[in-house]
């Protein structure tokens, strides 16, 4: 797949002629990460599947709205984070928040990962599926996405303080969940 | 088992096939755009035959505009008429057809008085 810098792909996607080439590449630069990302959110592979769906419907719909104000690599994440946040929120009950989910994600965990998977892996991850959302986006964008705070606070729209607090807070209680839970 | 940070790293239990995420990424980039083409609305037929009929006018008028510029005649305009030295020039620069065209109509045969039996 051709890479190419933002500022052409916007350049790109600003022109009727190149819009859907550049729609393209762009979904080809990013796509693999955004994947990742909605995975780590909805842990389940056709969740996964129907909201990278939803996400490329909106990037795509939302092109002449992106007004540069934040990275084109922000925008998407955005796109993907509210699109994978949405369907948890289809998830709940009545007045049920989605931090509630922690346990369905945990089931659908063990059955996504099989029998051969690795231990240790599924059990970092059961640590990951017990925190609160918002700890869990914070740790995943910064730990695994490598994100600055300052552009985790575009995607999420919340403040850099709050997701410095939110991604320690994440970080002491996987430890704590790893060691009582390893054998 | 030694499950922490360091042991564990980036690594997912949940595993695709290689390719599996390209693909998905490619399918769903043209998934998007074919929903997006089939739901913007087709344009009704009279629409299309005004868009037609508007663009045949204006090639026509283009024509009558350059074709004469590019088969080396001169276009005679309101301006160069009346910046001429006198009517006789414009006159005699003018050929037989032309003058005759002018001729056609004499006041004799514009009406003066408005004849209610006569009404057609």
């Amino acid at each position: 797949m051709e890479q190419i810098d933002d500022e052409q792909l916007v350049a790109m996607l600003r022109s009727p002629i190149q819009r859907d080439r550049g729609y393209r590449l762009l979904l080809g630069k990013y796509g693999s990460r955004l994947y990742w990302h909605i995975r780590r959110i909805v842990v389940g592979h056709e969740d996964a599947e129907d909201v990278m769906q939803e996400t490329a419907i909106n990037i795509l719909a939302g092109i002449d709205k992106f007004e540069q104000k934040s990275s084109l690599s922000t925008w998407v994440y955005r796109i993907a984070t509210n699109e994978a946040l949405r369907l948890l929120r289809r998830r709940t009950g009545f007045l049920q928040s989605i931090d509630s989910l922690g346990e369905v994600l945990v089931e659908k965990l063990e059955d996504e990962a099989g029998m051969d998977a690795d231990a240790a892996e599924v059990l970092f991850q059961k640590a990951l599926l017990q925190l609160p959302t918002q700890q869990r986006l914070a740790f995943n964008l910064r730990y695994y996405d490598e994100m600055p705070y300052e552009e985790i606070a575009k995607v999420t729209g919340k403040n850099v303080n709050t997701l410095k607090t939110n991604y320690h807070f994440a970080v002491n209680k996987i430890k704590n969940y790893l060691k009582e839970h390893s054998l | 088992m030694k499950a922490d940070f360091e042991t564990v790293g980036k690594r997912l239990p949940y595993k695709e096939t290689e390719g599996y995420v390209d693909d998905l990424v490619a399918r769903c980039a043209d998934r998007a755009i074919a929903s997006r083409d089939a739901s913007r609305p087709a344009r009704p037929f009279m629409r299309r035959v005004g868009i037609a009929v508007t663009s045949m006018a204006a090639a026509l008028l283009a024509a009558a505009v350059i074709f004469p510029a590019i088969s080396g005649g001169s276009v005679t305009t309101v301006e160069a008429i009346a910046q001429s030295s006198s009517l006789g020039d414009v006159l005699s620069s003018m050929s037989n057809d032309e003058l005759a065209a002018i001729d056609y109509y004499s006041f004799d045969d514009i009406p003066t008085e408005y004849d209610e039996n006569n009404e057609q």
